[in-house]
């Protein structure tokens, strides 16, 4: 074969050049396994910041149960000093401590939304009541000055959220509860590291999961349950793992059985092996040079490149036994090949969706690199005649090629328009969709169990959704969030809302502290009060200048957010599962606030992607059928196009089937079977002989089947939605390809 | 020489303390269990002295002691009724309960020292035997936030109970068997 030319060589060092790349990327890259870093970048700066942030991520609960409170507490003791390096414990006392000592010394200030209502009807009577009782009764005054505060009105503002723990107590570190005349314990604390940091939550992981083993071991009635993102981060990518190098190993092992049962050769197996590897590792190399932290399930959809590559690679050697004019006539089809699935990955790289742009980044460069090895390499590695198909293979394609005049002599091709409209029809009443980013990812049933157990317990588990103010300083944040607790106070009596936590309800405006303390002092003429203040020989305290601001306030940076110069505080809700809708009628009455639900933002981003992809897909049949065009002509473009919507809508009709719905993901499957049912369409209309397109598609469409269909048995759904798409498609193109064979023979009359 | 004579003066202090702190837990334990358990009906009377303030609060009623739960009825100067249990003092007010939030552990305390429960009182205080009363300093800084010291006090049952808080007011509560006519 001839040398490089130079173009080639050029060619041929920039990809070495990507390969090397891999020894500086791969040891440094870290991969992510949230769900939330697959999907698109919220819309606002704000919202991407939230996101970013992942506060609520680094949180980590664990409960302890089921023994007396000695023994739960040396298992607390023990779990705390195991992970004591990579998370931040929470001292609930000390935290308790200093809140309370601090609401102290701006007593008579600080009143609950209630007080704060009666001081402002004039409602004297009930606060003196309540003073009374809690004067006369056995429960304290918890160091509140009476003179700063005769109403003590603090003291009941404290009890109302502001500075507790609900019904657990705060001990040194823990929290205490009971449950059914059980103690329990909660140890709660911050991650030092990301959740989705792979090595450092596994070893966290292990590090837990080992304490936890001998915990059990040495009290085997013990109950120790987890809560935090980080154990659905190491589930799920453990999962992914084991999904990983299960079904790449299963694929693998098919692919060399195929070609042993083929060619009894290792020399096609070795090329096939050459041409993956190089595509993987191109891939990859790309990939990790524009993405600094891919997600696993990028490269789980990327084992499609399996299935292209390996039918490239068949081209390549059987095209290289027909000698240098044999494998000339066979390149620009593999380039067309080349180019009409590039186009198909080109739509996926223009949506913002970081997981699909991963997926086309790796199998882009990746078909790429596989062209190139078969274009450079293999007229360099193999000769020709140097492979021989086994006996059987060779009867059967034979057979095959035989059955081609029959096919012709038969009107079989002219059922293609027919089938098309009937399955486009199926396509149109029978399909419904699902865009719930919650579906596409299941963590095991026992954490989701364990999760339960900890939130029913910990009370401070807070959903998704929050409401958002804007505002110019902290305290017009806080003022603001303040018009906001009425209608709040409503919503959560009328059972729209379990619970919410405000930073103004740690911590009330300057302007509203300013006005408990007139509100009282502008009372003390009261008939009730004047008596009451008499009784008790009580002078009233001068007002004070000096008031509680967050940031005296310890632990309330969850509340706050600044982005470019914007301030934003965030209210926390515990919602009655799907009741968004009286939390969005308030904001919307309010031009200040904002409903914010990252999985309800989510699923609207999926929902409109799908639509993106769709049309998308029908642009990329009408860019194929262009460029089809310019070599094979309308009449058999335009069956092409045919030939490519069966195996589209099969993909599409057989996923409804099995799911009962679609989703995203069997859309991007569905652009996968476009570029993979695109290949095959070139090949079967080409003037390359049938015998070796018989032998390559058949090939590759059993390799990519087998690939997917394993893909299907995920126990993630959308990795299982994705393998039944492809699995259905690609099976149907290569089932629905006698329909193209008469648009071979005519072309090549 | 007045090295070693005070190392050694220092290792008998020490262990001195040692066996005192021993004696003194055991006692507790058998102080309160030498007390008759407390349950069914006692009129008591609190006496609140607020720091600062020279005029103390005078309040009496009738507490209902149960197994598991406490009824506070103050009757006068003003009538209140508080529920208290392991969740919490909760209020009575027209037949309704209402929480109140963070009460928790001072619920549990009054229970423990109404109840003379040993294993509570010794997990959460430090104890010591004074007289007839015994004496109780939270372990806890959050507990010191509510109490600075509780004092325990009777011959052969729970008398009476003295309280001093974190800002130094003192509370005083006697308690009388009601015995029924």
């Amino acid at each position: 074969m001839n040398r490089l030319r130079a173009p080639q060589l050029w060619v041929g060092l920039a990809w070495l050049a990507l390969l090397l790349s891999l020894f500086i990327t791969l040891p440094q890259s870290t991969w992510s396994t949230s769900v939330t870093a697959a999907l698109p970048d919220a819309e606002q700066d704000w919202q991407q910041a939230l996101m970013r942030d992942g506060q609520s991520t680094r949180q980590v609960t664990i409960l302890l149960r089921g023994h007396d409170v000695g023994v739960l507490e040396n298992g607390a003791r023990e779990i705390q000093a195991a992970l004591d390096t990579a998370i931040s414990w929470q001292a609930p006392a000390s935290v308790a401590s200093d809140i309370q000592r601090l609401y102290r010394v701006y007593a008579g200030q600080l009143a609950s939304a209630e007080d704060w209502q009666r001081l402002k009807t004039g409602d004297m009577d009930s606060l003196l009541e309540r003073a009374q009782q809690r004067l006369y009764g056995p429960v304290g005054l918890g160091g509140v000055s009476l003179q700063q505060d005769p109403l003590l009105l603090t003291p009941s503002f404290i009890e109302s959220g502001a500075g507790n723990f609900g019904t657990l107590t705060p001990r040194a570190n823990w929290l205490q509860g009971e449950h059914q005349d059980e103690s329990f314990l909660l140890l709660t604390g911050r991650l030092h590291f990301n959740a989705f940091e792979q090595a450092a939550a596994l070893e966290f992981d292990n590090a837990l999961s080992a304490t936890i083993s001998r915990l059990r071991e040495e009290y085997p009635d013990l109950q120790i349950h987890r809560s935090g993102a980080v154990f659905h981060a190491v589930a799920a990518a453990q999962q992914a793992r084991f999904e990983i190098s299960t079904y790449g190993g299963l694929s693998l092992l098919a692919i060399v059985l195929l070609l042993i049962v083929m060619f009894r050769s290792a020399r096609p197996f070795l090329l096939t092996g050459l041409t993956l590897v190089l595509a993987s590792a191109s891939g990859l190399a790309a990939l990790l040079l524009i993405f600094p932290a891919p997600h696993v399930l990028a490269m789980v959809f990327a084992t499609t490149l399996i299935g292209v590559a390996v039918d490239y690679s068949f081209h390549g050697m059987l095209a290289v036994q027909r000698g240098v004019a044999g494998f000339k006539a066979m390149l620009p089809n593999l380039r067309l090949g080349l180019l009409t699935s590039l186009i198909g990955y080109l739509a996926l790289l223009v949506l913002p969706f970081p997981l699909l742009q991963q997926v086309a980044v790796f199998v882009g460069t990746g078909l790429v690199a596989a062209y190139l090895t078969v274009h450079l390499l293999f007229p360099r590695l193999l000769r020709p005649g140097q492979l021989r198909s086994t006996r059987g293979v060779q009867h059967a394609v034979h057979g095959l090629a035989r059955a081609h005049p029959w096919v012709v002599s038969t009107p079989l091709r002219w059922l293609l328009y027919p089938v098309v409209v009937v399955l486009l029809g199926g396509l149109y009443v029978l399909t419904s969709t699902d865009d719930d980013v919650t579906n596409f990812h299941q963590s095991p049933p026992a954490l989701m169990a364990e999760e339960a157990q900890v939130r029913d317990l910990s009370q401070q588990m807070w959903s998704p959704a929050m409401l958002v103010v804007r505002g110019d300083t902290t305290e017009q944040l806080l003022q603001r969030e303040e018009q906001l607790h009425p209608a709040l106070g409503a919503l959560r009596d009328a059972d729209d809302l379990h619970a919410w936590q405000a930073l103004s309800r740690r911590v009330p405006s300057i302007e509203r502290q300013q006005a408990v303390q007139r509100g009282w002092r502008e009372q003390v003429n009261h008939p009730a009060f004047a008596q009451y203040l008499s009784q008790l020989g009580l002078p009233v305290a001068a007002p004070t200048t000096d008031f509680l601001t967050p940031a005296q306030m310890p632990g309330v940076n969850q509340h706050l957010l600044t982005t470019n110069g914007e301030r934003f505080s965030l209210i926390l809700l515990q919602l009655p599962k799907g009741s968004g809708e009286p939390l969005q009628a308030l904001a919307q009455a309010h031009d200040f606030a904002e409903f914010y639900s990252p999985l309800h933002s989510a699923n609207e981003t999926v929902a409109e992607l799908r639509g993106h992809l769709a049309w998308w897909l029908m642009l990329a049949l009408v860019l194929a059928w262009l460029l089809l065009c310019l070599r094979r002509g309308v009449k058999v473009s335009t069956h092409i196009v045919g030939y490519l919507i069966v195996a589209l809508s099969c993909s599409l009709l057989l996923a409804q089937w099995v799911q009962g719905s679609l989703n995203l993901f069997n859309l991007v499957a569905a652009l996968l079977v476009l570029a993979l049912a695109l290949d095959y369409a070139v090949f079967i209309t080409s003037r390359v002989e049938p015998h070796d397109v018989i032998k390559a598609v058949g090939l590759s469409a059993l390799t990519t089947c087998l690939a997917f269909g394993l893909l299907s048995f995920s126990y993630t759904p959308v990795i299982a939605s994705f393998g039944v798409s492809v699995f259905a498609g690609v099976a149907a193109a290569l089932l629905a390809a006698p329909l193209l064979i008469g648009q071979l023979r005519e072309k090549e009359k | 020489m007045l090295r070693i004579l005070f190392i050694t003066c220092l290792g008998l202090f020490g262990m001195t303390a040692a066996s005192a702190q021993d004696i003194t837990d055991d006692e507790v334990q058998a102080r309160l269990q030498s007390w008759h358990a407390l349950s069914g009906t006692f009129a008591f009377e609190q006496v609140r002295e607020l720091a600062g303030f020279s005029r103390p609060l005078r309040s009496r009623g009738e507490l209902i002691i149960e197994p598991d739960s406490l009824h506070w009825n103050t009757q006068h100067p003003i009538a209140t009724s508080l529920h208290i249990d392991a969740a919490g003092v909760h209020q009575i007010k027209n037949g309704e309960r209402t929480s109140i939030e963070g009460s928790a552990f001072v619920g549990q305390v009054l229970l423990a020292m109404l109840q003379q429960d040993y294993d509570f009182i010794s997990e959460h205080f430090k104890t010591a035997v004074r007289d007839d009363c015994i004496d109780l300093r939270p372990r806890e800084s959050y507990m010191r936030d509510h109490y600075q010291q509780i004092a325990l006090c009777g011959d052969d049952q729970l008398q009476r109970i003295e309280m001093r808080e974190a800002d130094d007011s003192e509370t005083y509560i006697s308690l009388q068997e009601v015995i029924d006519a």
